[in-house]
């Protein structure tokens, strides 16, 4: 795998209405070597025996880049977590009980993904070996690329946000939430470095009251 | 650089494992379903189940050993180290297959005690029969006994996507998974590097930068949207 991807360059056509989802998705481009044979995605390419199946292996070695679609997910009110009205933890208290589901954005973002990628490998000379599945199967399961954001998302009215812009809960004055939960959308890009300037960001605030003898 | 079979390998089993369970859509490109209907003629082993340790969680990588014995007969081997032959023989860049231990490559791995490589081990023995109750049918002799013609035309109905002939999926599907273990063993053997061109992991005392048809060609592709060269 190498660190490079192709960052979302649709700007002009999401503002101007042309897209059928809103906000924007970035490829993960992946390619390595790979010997060819047991367990290569090279696998599909190697057919047949003799002669031109070594043939192949020499071909085909080192000539395969994937395309992944890394996109952003909406809010919906499908996704959400509460407290479970049954489960308990070891200290009698309720644990969390998630609920999810993706929305036509997600899927629309992912089929114009797939769709550009398919092109991409195409107008390259190359030949698309991932079989093509509808979004609906294409797209990952929830939580499969471990960037879990948000549930007590910051805004600037208690009535549709946990927190405030700084991190600080509506509900309690010295309780500042400071990690990836206070995100209002599950931006395509790796959360942490966003995590820790918001950290930092509340901390700043945090100290400043502090020092004014606020809290 | 020799390494010695067995420790090539301990380290490819673990590579293949891990690559395949961290990166999932290396499986994607399975061409043939996961139990595609079988002929009336396949055969049902019923094989000893394979109990013994595997690597565990902290094998000593400096020097890997296989704790599992090997379990296929000498007459299975025999019939692996043949199709081997059949399906990587020698040309001008490598050897055959039949000439590099590739049986105690796919004995190794159909032996070991993973869900993954039972299931091999399975289809792998069982496909071995089928191939010998097949040739019998259509030749009146074993696999290993008929004229390479007669090879040609029973690979043929199993060995290219595409053109399996109808009621053979299992067959062709056994046939691809052996060809994936040929594969694997020839192609991280010495030999098999050697074909490829692998060269590994080499020390570069220096950096040579990018060649001049690369610089020249992102050069073209910056003047193409007005922006100043890269320098050499
Ligand atoms: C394998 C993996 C790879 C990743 N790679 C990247 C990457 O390359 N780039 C990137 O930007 N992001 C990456 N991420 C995502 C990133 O690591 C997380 O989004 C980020 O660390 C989350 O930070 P956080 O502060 O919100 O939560 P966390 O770092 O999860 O912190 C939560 C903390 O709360 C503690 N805790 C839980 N319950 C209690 C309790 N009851 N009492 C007290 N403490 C408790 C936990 O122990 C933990 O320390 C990756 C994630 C994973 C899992």
């Amino acid at each position: 795998m190498s660190p490079t991807s192709i960052s979302w360059w649709l700007y002009k056509e999401q503002a101007a209405g042309k897209l059928d989802f809103p906000r924007g998705y970035h490829y993960e481009i992946g390619g390595r070597f790979r010997a060819p044979g047991a367990g290569s995605p090279a696998a599909g390419l190697e057919d047949g025996y003799g002669a031109s199946l070594k043939e192949d292996a020499r071909r085909y070695y080192g000539a395969q880049i994937s395309l992944t679609v890394r996109g952003e997910m909406i809010p919906n009110a499908d996704s959400y977590c509460e407290l479970d009205p049954a489960v308990k933890d070891r200290f009698g208290l309720p644990v969390l009980r998630f609920h999810w589901k993706f929305s036509d954005h997600e899927y629309r973002q992912i089929a114009h993904g797939i769709k550009t990628a398919r092109a991409i490998i195409e107008k390259l000379g190359g030949k698309v070996l991932t079989p093509e599945l509808p979004p609906q199967k294409a797209i990952a399961v929830g939580g499969w690329i471990i960037h879990e954001v948000g549930t007590t998302r910051m805004g600037d009215k208690p009535d549709n946000s946990v927190t405030d812009s700084y991190g600080r809960a509506w509900d309690v004055d010295n309780l500042v939430i400071a990690d990836g939960g206070v995100f209002t959308s599950n931006a395509h890009k790796n959360p942490t470095l966003t995590i820790m300037a918001l950290a930092w960001r509340s901390a700043d605030q945090l100290a400043e009251r502090m020092r004014k003898g606020e809290i | 650089m020799s390494i010695s079979r067995r420790a090539t390998l301990a380290w490819v089993a673990g590579a293949v494992a891990v690559g395949a369970l961290a990166s999932p859509w290396l499986l994607d490109h399975a061409n043939t379903p996961a139990d595609p209907h079988a002929p009336p003629n396949w055969p049902k082993l019923d094989l000893p189940p394979v109990t013994a340790r595997g690597y565990g969680s902290d094998p000593n990588l400096v020097e890997p050993s296989v704790p599992w014995p090997l379990t296929m007969t000498p007459a299975q081997r025999a019939q692996a180290k043949f199709l081997a032959g059949i399906i990587l023989p020698a040309d001008d860049h490598s050897p055959s297959a039949a000439d590099l231990p590739i049986d105690a490559f796919i004995d190794e791995w159909i032996s070991a005690p993973y869900p993954q490589q039972q299931e091999d081990r399975t289809l792998i023995l069982e496909g071995l029969a089928w191939l010998d109750i097949e040739s019998k049918a259509r030749f009146g002799g074993d696999f290993a006994h008929a004229t390479p013609a007669q090879r040609a035309a029973l690979f043929d109905d199993i060995a290219w996507q595409g053109r399996i002939k109808p009621g053979l999926e299992k067959p062709a599907h056994f046939f691809d998974r052996l060809r994936s273990l040929v594969m694997g063993g020839y192609y991280s053997l010495p030999e098999g590097m050697k074909d490829i061109g692998y060269l590994g992991n080499a020390p570069a005392t220096q950096w040579p930068g990018p060649p001049d048809e690369a610089i020249a060609q992102l050069n073209a592709a910056l003047s193409g949207l007005g922006l100043p060269p890269q320098k050499t």
